[in-house]
């Protein structure tokens, strides 16, 4: 009895161990007996717990390109150093979605870690390729390469600008304040608002506790620490993180400018006058979301695309049933003392990008590709952003009506509710940014609250074209680059340290490590 | 020595080969048992130390780690220029050595005081009480930090109640590093004092008895037969702490680290997982950190292991 217990359990753990060692070698992608092609992915925050091949987006998908997937999630928190594991090991799925850092790029592509895009991607896959090349850095890329090949695909934030003046990308981020606060405090908040105004607006949320939160517990001002940079810094110095040419023809470093020790002089003076959250610097993720959603704090500062407003919106919705978010939420640009907006600089139209393993089939990358260059037509996106026509829209002509389910409140459901594959499908080739920026489906306030902020953007700002030269400079000084000016910033101002002699010693002991970035750059590129 | 002469090996040292195989195959099934064990130190402790060729070579991973480049000692000319090297390694020797002080008593202490007391439910509880919070994941235990002593935290609203104002407790730089000896004493230590209390099990209760009767009160048996009899157990545990000294902590580091603190809480780990996952990827570069904290906790283990010898304890080797 014994024995035959112990030949069974023998038997059990050797096919357990032959599974185990079959799945570890396995490499399903390829054509499939049934004739689909099938590959792996990664994605970012997908949901649990739902089928990416059973909607009608992924069906409609499908049945144009016959093809099943298998997607990983990916967290932002871990996004970076699993992508560098997954490369560098060689098991990176079939299609990585990707954080690109130019060192990196140059690195892979020199050790044969990734498979080039083919030499007539711009004949097979025109959408693709139009996409590509509004990114800015597609062709760049083909250039730095010893072969000319191209390796990864930019993933484009607008196909059209959301501006019709400029061509320029502006940085999308805007103060988001409590509207109905700063009416009942007697505050009336403009299209702009100085850094001043940020925070007088700030104290008398405090003070004036419109929100009911008791003595001492509002908030006014919460962001990230690097976007609490973006309002008092940047206001001052547009340049304070980056590298970029002066008057006289030469590259110099924002972050030894003395703008930017005003603009931190400023950060350390609303910090210590506690009209800014007290622990915006031990923040590791959107906590500041959570404290304006639940009426703690009266402003947040972050990103204002269409997409994003909604969201925000939606979201401070769930919150708070009852009261309208149009009715209490207001976006404001912020500018300096001079009236100029100062956004951040050098935004390049791409965000992120697409990576295929070095052995992937030919077969299957022709595949992925005509995927991606229909995900870039008219069609695409709509089918992608609206769902299936017929059913969640009605086109005629240019004309779109929307007819998606409706849930409690009256707003349409969410895309990604509805059809999960959405989750895949909106990050790949063309960011949703793009869409957002005409999106049918969102409340037509919102969209015009959100697009007139650019506009607001455009007539305060100088714009100056992106200085590609500098930013995608491949310098071994630059590439090593170690210092993070915003951890820098807010270790002063947190710190309590006299702020003029912390940042004497902050620039003599870097002065070495940026002044040889500095004569790397300034051999190569200034004139 | 029991256990050796058991399965032969110290006999088998004065006959031989020839008697060591008679012996081996006498207790094969004792020798098969330490084979799988064996084996398994083997693939997957030291097999995977060649990966610190890495150290001396430019890795290439298309290359492997043998076929990459050899560099020598390149990214060791580069680590000892790197500033932000040398505030790692100062941190860390900082934050060990403290904890040694600090830390390392603490469960000794917790565990003497424990042994005083009855066996009985009251016992029990408390060590189940100061146990637990072992159990719990320096994730949760950062986040019951920020809730605790936050601009908003428990911490602060008593301090606003009494009228002192609140503090900024976690962007203090003089705070961080005592606040990670407190919260590393309130979760190991219970867990730790098992061990102790292990050992004070093991001490004759005629020794207390005959303390009793010589006159010895509650603190002079402590001093003169428990602490005597578990030191042994002290030694060694000394010693695996002095050889884990340049491990000082990164779970609970990287927990708790806000960048207001960054110049007193960077330790070698945190720069290692920066500089290999977040920043440069360089692996070589990181490897060779690696090896360099290693060889540092080879060097002070065996030193200090030679230190406990001739003091008359048994050391490790």
């Amino acid at each position: 009895m014994r024995r035959t217990r112990n030949r069974i359990l023998a038997g059990l753990l050797c096919g357990a161990m032959a599974l185990n060692m079959g799945a570890c070698g396995q490499d399903d992608s390829g054509r499939r007996e049934s004739g689909q092609i099938h590959f792996t992915a990664t994605s970012i925050n997908l949901p649990d717990n739902v089928s990416f091949m059973e909607d009608d987006i992924y069906k409609a998908y499908n049945e144009k390109f016959n093809f099943t997937y298998e997607l990983t999630n990916i967290t932002w928190e871990t996004w970076d150093e699993g992508d560098r594991i997954w490369i560098i090991s060689g098991d990176m799925p079939d299609m990585l979605f990707w954080n690109f850092n130019l060192k990196d790029y140059k690195s892979y592509t020199s050790q044969g870690l990734l498979k080039p895009l083919p030499e007539d991607l711009e004949e097979k896959y025109p959408n693709l390729a139009a996409a590509m090349e509004k990114t800015g850095i597609a062709g760049y890329l083909k250039s730095v390469d010893p072969e000319n090949k191209l390796y990864m695909i930019p993933n484009v934030i607008y196909l059209n600008p959301p501006t019709e003046t400029t061509d320029i990308i502006l940085d999308p981020k805007v103060l988001y304040y409590r509207k109905d606060w700063a009416k009942a405090v007697g505050i009336d908040v403009g299209e702009t608002i100085t850094t001043e105004q940020v925070a007088e607006l700030a104290k008398a949320f405090i003070e004036k506790d419109p929100g009911g939160n008791g003595a001492g517990k509002t908030i006014g001002l919460t962001a990230t620490p690097g976007n609490m940079d973006a309002v008092f810094v940047q206001s001052h110095n547009a340049f304070f993180n980056q590298f970029y040419k002066g008057a006289d023809g030469k590259y110099v470093w924002g972050g030894f400018d003395d703008s930017t020790l005003e603009g931190v002089k400023e950060l350390r003076k609303y910090y210590e006058m506690g009209v800014i959250d007290p622990d915006y610097y031990a923040f590791k993720g959107k906590e500041h979301y959570e404290k304006f959603d639940s009426g703690i704090a009266g402003m947040f500062f972050d990103g204002a695309s269409g997409a994003n407003v909604n969201e925000r919106f939606q979201s401070f919705a769930r919150m708070n049933k009852d009261i309208n978010p149009s009715d209490a939420i207001g976006l404001s640009v912020v500018v300096g003392a001079d009236g100029v907006y100062r956004g951040e600089q050098n935004v390049i139209n791409y965000w992120a990008g697409l990576l295929f393993r070095p052995d992937l089939d030919d077969e299957v990358l022709e595949c992925i590709l005509s995927i991606l260059d229909y995900s870039c037509t008219e069609e695409g996106q709509r089918l992608i952003h609206l769902g299936i026509e017929g059913k969640d829209f009605t086109l005629d002509g240019d004309e779109i009506t929307v007819t998606r389910e409706k849930d409690a409140n009256g707003e349409f459901v969410s895309i990604a509710d509805l059809y999960p594959s959405y989750n895949f499908f909106f990050t790949k080739a063309v960011f949703p940014d793009d869409w957002s920026a005409h999106d049918p489906s969102l409340p037509k306030a919102v969209l015009e609250q959100a697009m007139n902020m650019f506009h607001v953007k455009e007539r305060a700002a100088e714009l100056v074209e992106p200085d590609y030269d500098v930013v995608l400079f491949d310098g071994e000084q630059k590439l090593k680059f170690p210092i993070s000016i915003n951890e820098i910033i807010t270790e002063i101002v947190v710190s309590g340290d006299d702020v003029v002699k912390r940042w004497e010693i902050f620039k003599k002991d870097n002065a070495k490590t940026v002044q040889g970035v500095l004569d790397e750059i300034n051999e190569a590129l200034a004139k | 020595m029991g256990n050796l002469s058991a399965v032969g090996l110290s006999g088998g040292r004065k006959k031989g080969r020839h008697g060591l195989l008679e012996q081996i195959k006498k207790n094969r099934c004792i020798y098969l048992f330490m084979a799988v064990s064996l084996g398994w130190y083997l693939l997957f402790c030291y097999g995977p130390m060649y990966g610190l060729l890495l150290a001396f070579k430019d890795f290439n991973a298309s290359k492997g780690i043998l076929m990459s480049p050899f560099v020598g000692l390149k990214h060791y000319r580069e680590l000892f220029q790197n500033a932000e090297f040398f505030e790692a390694f100062f941190n860390t020797l900082v934050i060990s050595f403290s904890r040694l002080l600090v830390e390392f008593p603490a469960p000794i202490i917790l565990a003497l005081l424990l042994n005083e007391l009855r066996d009985g439910p009251y016992k029990k509880t408390l060590q189940t009480i100061y146990t637990f919070p072992y159990f719990l994941s320096w994730v949760v235990v950062g986040s019951i930090v920020l809730n605790m002593l936050g601009s908003d935290g428990v911490v602060n609203n008593l301090l606003n109640m009494t009228g002192i104002g609140s503090q900024k407790f976690l962007a203090d730089k003089s705070l961080f590093r005592p606040l990670l000896y407190i919260t590393s004493i309130w979760k190991s230590a219970g867990w730790t004092s098992i061990i102790y209390l292990a050992s004070m099990s093991a001490v004759s209760p005629e020794l207390y008895e005959a303390a009793t009767i010589d006159g010895a009160n509650r603190l002079q048996r402590i001093r003169y037969v428990t602490l005597p009899c578990i030191r042994p157990t002290i030694v060694v545990m000394l010693l695996m702490a002095v050889g884990n000294t340049m491990n000082a902590g990164f779970d609970q580091i990287f927990n708790m680290y806000n960048p207001a603190v960054r110049s007193v809480s960077e330790i070698l780990d945190t720069y290692i997982y920066r500089i290999t996952f977040q920043t440069s990827g360089d692996f070589g570069f990181s490897t060779a950190v690696g090896l360099f904290k290693s060889v540092i906790n080879f060097i002070l283990l065996f030193a200090f292991d030679r230190l406990a010898k001739r003091m008359g304890e048994e050391g490790l080797f």
